[in-house]
């Protein structure tokens, strides 16, 4: 399902733009505990497989008039690639597109931009991507 | 055919299970106090590891509990909405901001005053979001009519 939301500068970033590579679609935002305790694990991932083909997009819930609170958490939790969000809380459309019920979730699309697997969290994360990129 | 079937039912038995999904239970009671005086109670039972916010839990964190009531000319609000429960606050490194939140049970207390002596309800809606260490749900409202007699 493709989308286009605005990064942190407001440049308009669309899913299929990523085609071509596995990207982890994850579901977060900065004032949910459970999410940014998942944050290094993520990190972890992003930095093993970042070179091999594989990237994160990340979709914000954070609420309206929250753009600082974003860009503080992001830079805190080290997420050092693309970050998109409307800023409307639990009503971002690209969640709501996806059916977020709960956060953090998250999708792993491959590079045809099919959905391979889904809620990937703590060593499951690793562990599926060791499998996509065996060396 | 049997495949497809297997499927439908599947997806079905999936979106019971998330819609079942709900950590908290509400129950609301009014007490006498006096003839005119009722003190509402809007209690919130939790499930296991789950957690509920105060009204006063800092900006930047987590939603606070909120508790609106609808404009009814027989009564009076007496003050502000009460916690009673253990409130626990600890400092989230991750955000930066402490914390107010509430496990196993809290009740949200509110004192009323009828203007004269007259059968009437009170009516309005607790909005709060819920979190355990696995994840955080979308903020719920639920709406409350309890009578005054």
């Amino acid at each position: 399902m493709n989308f286009t939301q605005n990064d942190t500068l407001g440049n308009a970033v669309s899913l299929a733009s990523f085609k071509g590579k596995y990207v982890l679609l994850d579901f977060w935002a900065s004032w949910c505990g459970p999410c940014r305790a998942e944050n290094p694990n993520v990190v972890k991932a992003y930095n093993k497989y970042k070179d091999k083909g594989f990237t994160i997009l990340s979709v914000s819930l954070d609420q309206p008039g929250k753009h600082q609170a974003w860009m503080d958490a992001i830079h805190k939790d080290g997420l050092t690639w693309t970050h998109v969000s409307d800023l409307k809380f639990w009503d971002n459309e690209v969640a709501k597109q996806y059916g977020i019920r709960a956060i953090p979730q998250n999708f792993l699309i491959d590079p045809e931009g099919k959905i391979i697997a889904k809620d990937l969290r703590g060593d499951e994360l690793t562990k599926t991507l060791s499998e996509l990129f065996p060396n | 055919m049997m495949k497809k079937l297997i499927w439908v039912i599947a997806i079905v038995c999936t979106a019971c299970i998330v819609h079942a999904q709900d950590p908290a239970s509400w129950t609301f009671t009014a007490k006498k106090i006096d003839a005119k005086t009722f003190e509402i109670n809007l209690s919130a039972t939790l499930d296991d590891d789950w957690h509920l916010y105060s009204q006063t839990t800092p900006d930047g964190g987590p939603v606070p509990t909120s508790v609106s009531f609808a404009k009814n000319p027989l009564l009076v609000l007496e003050g502000k909405v009460k916690e009673v429960g253990t409130m626990e606050k600890h400092f989230e490194k991750l955000f930066g901001v402490q914390v107010f939140q509430y496990s196993e049970k809290v009740d949200f207390v509110q004192t009323v005053k009828l203007k004269a002596n007259a059968k009437t309800n009170i009516s309005g809606t607790v909005e709060f979001m819920l979190c355990n260490d696995e994840m955080c749900l979308p903020p719920k409202k639920v709406p409350f009519n309890i009578s005054l007699k």
